[in-house]
């Protein structure tokens, strides 16, 4: 996967490690501001709801 | 006879098409490094980043409040009042929000909307996290009957004071655990469905283990001051002015 990818990337070795990076930057990006909220929620220890609390 | 004879074998020579397994297992391998990876950073994310995250929100929460409680602007980011427990320590004073959704419990202590305002006769109750999203409650295990819990709004200092359980644990007095579908401790009469409230009390909820979510932690406290506002500022907030 890697492999392919540093063989995809255009430009000589030190282009190729900057976009690197840069694609690297931007996949924690995604993660911390998409992923990770998403997951948030589903998490066991976010949970401090107490059943009827909030409802009744 | 000469060294250089023939080349010595190198193992499979550099070929485009590798075989079909070494490309699976290297790819395998690969992705399970990069899951390792997103673990990684998923754990920083929690441990670290929503602290953060949590500690802006609460600070601008409180901010706004108190500036608003001076010259009378609106309220932004829904904060109705500050939390102080000296217990969990001197600096701890944490924005007040209405609602117990993640949302609201990501910017301090929240009130579940169907319980009393503080002061009221019935039950002031609140939650906040144990872990994680600025953790304000991260210590609530600490808490010692007769430690105070002062709750500060518009026009009062409110000051509740932590009671004993009934039937107290020998090693936690103060708290004790219940499971995440007993709501009825934060009825008006906390645990005693449809029964009227004559008492101004508080229960202060957040989850148990520290890092699970199997139980709830519960605290009880009844009302024994109300100082109106303006006015100064309660003798039992007077630690907060020493900050070491």
């Amino acid at each position: 996967m890697y492999v392919w990818m540093w063989r995809h990337l255009p430009g000589p070795w030190f282009v190729r490690l900057a976009l690197s990076l840069m694609l690297a930057l931007v996949a924690v990006y995604l993660l911390f501001e998409h992923a990770f909220p998403w997951l948030d929620p589903k998490l066991p220890f976010n949970q401090v709801e107490i059943e009827g609390g909030a409802g009744q | 006879m000469t060294v250089t004879a023939e080349a010595p074998p190198q193992g499979p020579a550099p070929r485009r098409g590798a075989s079909p397994f070494r490309v699976a297992v290297r790819s395998l391998g690969e992705i399970m490094i990069t899951l390792g990876m997103i673990m990684l950073l998923l754990v920083v994310y929690q441990l670290y980043w929503t602290n953060i995250q949590a500690g802006r929100a609460q600070d601008s929460a409180k901010d706004n409040l108190k500036s608003s409680w001076v010259d009378g602007r609106p309220i932004k980011n829904g904060a109705f009042g500050i939390m102080y427990i000296e217990r969990l320590g001197k600096k701890w004073e944490k924005p007040l929000v209405e609602g117990v959704d993640l949302d609201q419990l990501a910017k301090g202590v929240g009130h579940f909307p169907k319980s009393q305002q503080p002061g009221e006769v019935g039950n002031f109750a609140v939650a906040a996290h144990r872990a994680t999203h600025g953790e304000p409650f991260a210590y609530l295990d600490r808490i010692q009957p007769g430690d105070k819990v002062i709750v500060e709004t518009k026009t009062n200092w409110f000051v509740y004071v932590v009671d004993a359980q009934k039937n107290p644990s020998p090693d936690h007095p103060a708290w004790k655990l219940v499971d995440p579908n007993y709501g009825e401790v934060v009825l008006p009469v906390p645990e005693r469905p449809g029964v009227k409230p004559k008492q101004k009390l508080i229960t202060l909820v957040t989850c148990n283990p520290r890092w699970g979510s199997s139980t709830r932690l519960i605290v009880y406290g009844h009302l024994t001051e109300a100082y109106p506002k303006p006015g100064p500022k309660p003798q039992e907030l007077a630690y907060t002015d020493k900050k070491a």
